[in-house]
């Protein structure tokens, strides 16, 4: 019994390290995209200072910063301080971009966790009453607040909750991750992670840590609830279709109560493509969350490159975007490997 | 006869639909004794599935269950929730015509068995899944104790056919539903799991009702017969009898219809051949097709180094069990596939090498038959079009001469005219492949190529098709690769036969010596494990098969995964 | 002055702004004013025959809401329908973004709108930048008369008189029109009912200091202050724009600074400072035993220090421009500084000591040839404002604690420390303030958030003069007219066909007042020369 475990788990982890060894070329070509299309546009320095500094500055800055050389050379330096971790400096603050990355990476990574609760906790036991009650009323209305759920814009719903719970009933704070006092004494932590929750619970202040999470409130429903709508429609829609498979019919005939039938057979089975297409909404919800960030102040990354955009610092854009891609790479191979524990046949 | 466990009294059954209720069912009535094995035969959409799902309340919501099926003194009809849950798989057990899919992909099978135990018996996990090593053994499973953690895919499909029986006989049910349990397999593996079934009918002396089409699968197995048609039973009676004296119409036409391994051909394809020249139209000479496996396991070698010849005017069938390469060699021959190593020469060319204007010329002259003839018409195309769709194609004729040409052909699959405005949605399966066929021969191929053109036809409808199929070669005299399972087809038609396995080529003859007189161990093997239709011959060809082939002790080789 | 892009705040205001333009159309049909509108036009019309102008003269107006907020649109198709109602006017208005604004307005453009936020609030630092002869606009408005007149008020050290002075010259400014002033950005303040001394500093040095706000008359409240402004900096040497400068007055100390409510520039370091009389050197005398918080000594080596590092960093981003007529720093002894000017008597330098360009640094902290990161300033406790910082994350909150050392012209801070908190979206800092969240904001929030939270209970809204003017440029080559007199009569014609108080009412809501001359309201020497002459006002 143990040798035949031990070879699963050799196929398991083969198949990981196959994946992990794949994500080479992909990052690398994913970095590489990025490089030579912030360059299409001419230096940074250019695009940033244009029309605010004499030619002869401009010329003396890109010197200095080395963007007169050949393309190739900046190519391969570029790489190589990518593989040193190393994004380069913001120009128009000064931030290393590693920096922005952790302070603010860690608070859309955050955000998006919230977010992935509230998608979860709404999206799946609505996808599930709605395919229990087919083509039903509850069906009808679940399905209709999915498609307002991700039809309406993050902004919109942001601020129709902060009007609701923050102006009207002042139940909730309308913005920021945290309030001042909170983030002081945040501030005073010696191995602060930038994800405030664990940074909360670190001190142990109950007062900080409930600070904390009521700031998440609102932000998380308006992105959770986006991606909770194409949760419930695939669920829903999965589970339709599992439940409708032989192996449920089979498990059916053998006696298998219907609570079972439903949470051991169908309900495994028709979370397989959900989570294939959560490492896309993954990387869709970078894309929300910068609307999010924006409504609700929270100081992430998206917010942090639309900035940046604005000021035409594509040192600072070329760093981020290159460390999102990054982290859908890996947010994808994560998603692999979630998906090779639910679904066996993945890992062969 | 013993004592009857389940009666079924006038049994009917409806589905709601947009228009009037569909009775899928008229007052069907039968029953089983202990130890029996009822087979329910007839042909797809005849009522025989939906009969004896609705015993055990396992039809959609929109189906309407009337009269009356008792389980010794259960009665089963209006049997609703925990009360029919309780029967389920304790006392009626169900098997399932596709293995791959009644098992739940993501479970262990030991998982699975432990739950069909412990939904009806209280036991700890540990101990059904004891339980489940002994129920995998007993069905023959080797190496239960490690089998037992493995996930469906790891297995073969004959050996989770065997697995859905350890799951039915776990709770030891007085009546196990076998719905088709060898239809999905190869014929080797089916010979297996039918001795299964008879086995443990003996052992454990279950009543089975076994629904099937195949008529050898019901000699083979059953011991009473009840016949079903356009969803009433027409006749019912003991094996023998039923076969050797059939009463009603239908019956007599379906047995006349079961192709016979080593019967003589039917009369209506007793026309005059043409004569075979010794000269190839087809030549493969060490052919080999490679298909790269993921990164990181080898390739699979779908065809490894096969050499054969195709001659003028010959049918030539290349038989083997699923995997075997035929399909592949098939689909290299017409230029669909391109081969990684070997010689391979159609009508003087080599279709993997040649510019795209040649191929088309050499397509022109090849036909190919698919297996489904429901996708590979263009729904959204009328009859007339999708046979004329080769000459327009290829530039052919004016569009007058394309529609004559069309009603000609129509007529040669021995369709009427009308039907050339119809659309392929309007026609029953075999009409279908009867389109197919003359949109293959639509421009005279020298060469048709016909991957298993009848494999989901039934029977009697199976036995149409061949006739036509077999007038047209006699009448055009193209060559033809036929690729077929079914050796009872072969037998009706080939000239020579090739066959194959695990991508090689086994043994290449005539059909008599192939059929009469087999050279290798396989194609012996292969041969025995083909049900007849007729119960005194199969219990014949049974006992002689477990005596010399199995005494071999190779036969299990097949279905280790 | 960047705007950020406010998607859902921008709606709302041009949704807003576009019924009040309809709004006030109508308005315009039923009032009284159709004389006094009669009169202009007609005035207009005279100007332009007299000069021989054919109408109706075709303006392509630039304007950049990119730059000036997205209101812009609003504030300049009123200007269009004024101008054209006249119908001696056709307008083409065209925008375009910022960078490519900012570089083409000076070949390109005939006419186009611009802003000023001043360096130091001096009359001077309103008509030199754009009168004199080299001056930033580049419009070819070259006038010696002017220009002998601008280098008078420069070196007139007696105030009664440069006030005689600046009235003359911007009289005459208002009879050539090279610039047309329009708008004066209102300085607006929002806070908690509980919240005294707000009012104290919203005067017109434009400088906000938190020393004398008290909440809820306790001297050890915190207060919480709310901006939309970004800091790009603590190190007044890399730094020049509001949201940097606004932390800076409140944590470094000045040679001369602003006491709450005079914005004239008063000694804070300094005991006092005169001119030599040769006139070419600025003299100070520094007070004795100062400290920086840190407890390093405070003395005219950091003052030296400061100004020689600001001009060797010279940092394109820093104010040192604004030292250009400072030659040399030299301290005779560390109680006295002296600056030495290149041209004498420079009446604005005690305001250019005051400005952006003014904070005194530590020179044992601050490195001296490069730009010294916040992290280390703040770590070193190196201020000696009215307040230290104790938390700085920047662009998100700032923790001052009052300096306990600091006694100076903003006085001893009144409060127990101010929690700045930097909001990306002025949406939810209006949430805030009127939730009590926070106590103060100051400036920052648009138009309508304004005039929704007059209506608000809870909260006051207190208004001062404001340094900020919007005018429009004419380019005196390119601008359309055969001879100088036609151009200067349809520049003319323009004037008069302006009315400022529809737009800032209409458009603005009264978050801008109307700019009637050169120098604005509030500022010594204000007048109103060009409403005067052209009425609109």
């Amino acid at each position: 019994m143990a040798k035949k475990q031990r070879t699963s788990r050799v196929a398991l982890l083969r198949y990981l390290g196959l994946r992990l060894v794949l994500l080479i070329p992909t990052v690398w070509i994913l970095v590489t995209v990025v490089f030579f299309f912030m360059r299409v546009i001419g230096d940074p320095i250019t695009a940033a200072q244009g029309g605010r500094l004499s030619p002869e500055q401009l010329e003396e800055r890109k010197e200095a910063a080395g963007f007169n050389r050949p393309v190739w050379v900046q190519y391969i330096e570029y790489l190589g301080n990518i593989l040193r971790g190393d994004f380069g400096v913001s120009i128009k603050d000064q931030r290393p971009i590693t920096n922005v990355l952790v302070v603010n990476g860690a608070a859309t990574v955050e955000l998006v966790f919230w977010a992935l609760l509230v998608a979860f906790l709404v999206g799946i036991p609505l996808g599930r009453l709605a395919a229990r009650y087919h083509d039903r009323l509850p069906d009808v209305s679940i399905r209709t607040f999915a498609v307002l759920f991700y039809a309406a814009p993050v902004f919109f719903v942001g601020l129709l909750l902060k009007l609701l719970f923050a102006a009207k009933l002042n139940w909730l704070p309308s913005s920021g991750r945290a309030s001042s006092e909170t983030e002081i004494a945040l501030g005073k932590l010696s191995h602060r992670t930038h994800f405030y929750i664990v940074d909360a619970l670190q001190t142990g202040n109950s007062e900080y840590i409930i600070d904390v999470l009521r700031h998440a409130v609102l932000p998380a429903i308006t992105l959770g609830l986006l991606t909770a709508g194409v949760f419930i429609r695939l669920i829903r829609i999965n589970l339709l279709e599992t439940v409708r498979a032989d192996y449920v019919t089979a498990a059916r005939a053998r006696g298998v109560p219907e609570r079972k039938v439903v949470s051991k057979h169908a309900f495994r089975n028709a979370l397989i493509p959900v989570v294939t297409v959560m490492g896309m909404q993954i990387a869709l919800m970078l894309g929300g969350a910068i609307l999010t960030e924006t409504t609700f102040e929270w100081s992430g990354i998206g917010y942090q490159l639309s900035q940046y955009l604005v000021a035409r610092d594509f040192v600072a854009v070329q760093g981020i975007v290159t460390a999102i891609a990054l982290i859908i790479a890996l947010a994808s191979f994560v998603i692999d490997v979630i998906n090779a524990l639910v679904d066996p046949r993945v890992r062969y | 006869m013993t004592e009857t466990v389940l009666r079924a009294d006038n049994l009917t059954v409806s589905f709601q639909t947009d228009g009037a209720p569909v009775r899928a069912a008229k007052r069907v009535s039968f029953q089983v004794a202990r130890g029996e094995v009822l087979a329910i035969v007839g042909e797809s959409g005849s009522g025989k599935t939906v009969s004896a799902r609705a015993m055990v309340s396992l039809l959609p919501r929109t189906a309407r269950v009337e009269g009356s099926a008792r389980l010794d003194a259960t009665e089963l009809i209006g049997l609703g929730g925990e009360a029919m849950r309780a029967v389920r798989g304790d006392r009626i057990a169900m098997v399932f015509q596709e293995p791959s899919t009644a098992l739940d992909p993501v479970r262990t099978v030991g998982w699975q068995i432990s739950e069909a135990l412990r939904a009806h018996r209280r036991m700890s996990k540990a101990e059904a899944l004891k339980r489940a090593v002994e129920l995998m053994d007993m069905v023959g499973i080797p190496d239960p104790e490690h089998r037992v953690h493995s996930y469906p895919h790891q297995l073969s499909g004959g050996q989770k056919q065997r697995v859905m029986i350890a799951m039915a006989i776990s709770c030891d049910p007085e009546v196990i539903i076998a719905d088709e349990p060898t239809t999905a397999l190869d014929v080797t593996v089916q010979a297996q799991i039918l001795d299964l079934l008879r086995d443990m009918r003996d052992k454990l002396g279950t009543a089975i009702i076994l629904i099937t089409h195949n008529m050898g699968v019901v000699a083979d197995l059953a011991d009473r017969v009840a016949v079903m048609f356009r969803g009433e039973l027409v006749e019912q009676g003991n094996a023998e009898d039923v076969f050797k004296r059939p009463t009603h119409p239908y019956t007599k036409h379906l047995l006349a219809s079961v192709p016979y391994l080593g019967r003589e051909r039917p009369a209506a394809m007793d026309t005059a051949a043409p004569a075979i020249e010794p000269q190839p139209v087809v030549r493969v000479e060490d052919l080999s097709v490679f298909f790269p496996g993921r990164i990181g396991s080898p390739p699979t070698h779908a065809l490894d180094g096969v050499s054969l010849e195709l001659l003028r005017h010959e049918i030539l069938a290349l038989v083997g069990e699923s995997g075997s390469g035929k399909t592949t060699l098939g689909r290299c021959v017409v230029g669909l596939l391109e081969p990684t190593d070997g010689v391979l020469d159609v009508l003087g060319e080599d279709p993997s090498l040649i510019a795209p204007a040649e191929l088309r010329d050499l397509r022109r002259r090849l036909g190919f038959v698919f297996q489904d003839p429901a996708s590979s018409l263009n729904p959204r195309m009328s009859v007339g079009a999708c046979i004329a769709e080769p000459m327009r194609v290829h530039g052919e004729g004016t569009k007058a001469s394309r529609l004559d040409r069309v009603h000609e052909l129509l007529q040669a699959v021995e369709l009427p005219p009308e039907y050339a405005a119809r659309y392929p949605h309007e026609l029953s399966g075999g009409q279908r492949q009867r389109v197919s066929l003359a949109r293959a021969l639509v421009l005279e191929p020298e060469v048709l190529v016909a991957d298993e053109p009848t494999s989901a036809l039934d029977v009697s409808v199976q036995a149409k098709v061949l006739e036509v199929f077999v007038r047209l070669q006699h009448q055009m005299g193209f060559s033809c690769l036929f690729i077929t399972h079914d050796l009872s087809v072969v037998d009706m038609l080939a000239d020579r036969i090739a066959v194959m396995k695990s991508g090689r080529l086994v043994e290449l003859g005539t059909r008599e010596q192939v059929l009469r007189n087999p050279r290798e161990q396989y194609t012996k093997e292969l041969l025995a494990a083909v049900p007849l239709p007729d119960p005194e011959a199969q219990r014949r060809r049974r006992e002689w098969r477990q005596r010399t082939i199995l005494a071999a002790g190779a036969a299990d080789q097949s279905d280790v995964g | 002055m960047r705007k950020t892009p406010r998607i859902a705040a921008a709606l709302a205001v041009s949704l807003v702004a576009a019924l009040a333009v309809t709004a006030c159309a109508n308005k315009r049909d039923e009032s009284g004013d159709d004389t006094k509108d009669k009169e202009a036009q007609s005035k207009a019309q005279q100007v332009l025959e007299d000069a021989g102008v054919s109408t109706p003269v075709t303006l392509n107006l630039q304007y950049n809401p990119d730059h000036y907020g997205d209101i812009s649109d609003q504030e300049y198709a009123l200007i269009k329908e004024q101008l054209e109602a006249t119908g001696l006017f056709k307008v083409n208005l065209q925008s375009t973004e910022w960078v490519t604004y900012n570089q083409q307005r000076i070949s390109d453009y005939p006419v186009y709108q611009l802003g000023w936020y001043p360096d130091f609030p001096d009359a001077d630092n309103y008509l030199t930048p754009f009168f004199d002869k080299e001056n930033f606009l580049h419009n070819g408005f070259d006038d010696a008369n002017i220009q002998g007149l601008l280098a008078e008020e420069r070196v007139e050290l007696d105030e009664a008189t440069r006030v005689a002075q600046l009235e003359n010259l911007q009289a005459e400014l208002a009879k050539q029109l090279s610039t047309i002033p329009l708008l004066q950005g209102s300085q607006v303040a929002v806070t908690g009912l509980d919240m005294e001394g707000v009012e104290t500093t919203m005067d017109a040095s434009f400088q906000f200091r938190f020393a004398t706000f008290v909440k809820g008359g306790d001297p050890a409240a915190k207060i919480k202050v709310g901006t939309t402004d970004e800091v790009t900096g603590l190190d007044p040497a890399g730094t020049y724009d509001n949201g940097s400068f606004l932390v800076q007055t409140n944590v470094f100390p000045m040679v001369l600074s602003f006491k709450q409510g005079n914005p004239v520039p008063t000694p804070d370091l300094a005991e006092s400072c005169d001119f030599s009389e040769d006139g070419l050197k600025f003299i100070c005398k520094i007070k004795p035993n100062l400290k920086w918080a840190n407890g390093n000594t405070l003395d005219a080596n950091d003052i030296k220090f400061t100004y020689d590092r600001q001009k060797g960093i010279n940092d394109p981003n820093g104010p040192s421009s604004l030292l250009t007529n400072l030659e040399s720093v030299t301290v005779p002894d560390p109680l006295t500084v002296e600056f030495n000017l290149g041209s004498p008597n420079d009446v604005t330098f005690a305001q250019v000591l005051a400005s952006p360009v003014g904070p005194v640094v530590d020179d044992e902290v601050f490195l001296a040839d490069e730009l010294t990161p916040a992290n280390v300033i703040v770590e070193a406790n190196s201020f000696a404002g009215p307040y230290t910082i104790t938390t700085f994350s920047v662009n998100e909150l700032i923790e001052y604690a009052p300096n306990p050392s600091y006694d100076s012209v903003q006085g001893k801070a009144a409060n127990g420390g101010v929690l700045m908190s930097y909001y990306k979206e002025s949406t939810n800092m209006r949430l805030d303030i009127e939730a009590g969240e926070i106590d103060v904001v100051w400036r920052t929030l648009p138009p309508t958030d304004i005039s929704q939270l007059e209506q608000a209970d809870g909260v006051k809204v207190l208004h001062g003069p404001g340094g900020e003017i919007r005018y429009i440029v004419w380019n005196l080559e390119t601008m359309p007219g055969d001879s100088d007199a036609q151009k200067l009569a349809i520049r003319q014609a323009v004037a008069y066909s302006l009315n400022r108080t529809e737009l800032a009412d209409q458009v603005y809501q009264g978050t801008y007042t109307p700019l009637c001359s050169y120098v604005p309201d509030g500022v010594p020497g204000a007048t109103e020369s060009v409403c005067d002459l052209y009425g609109g006002k």
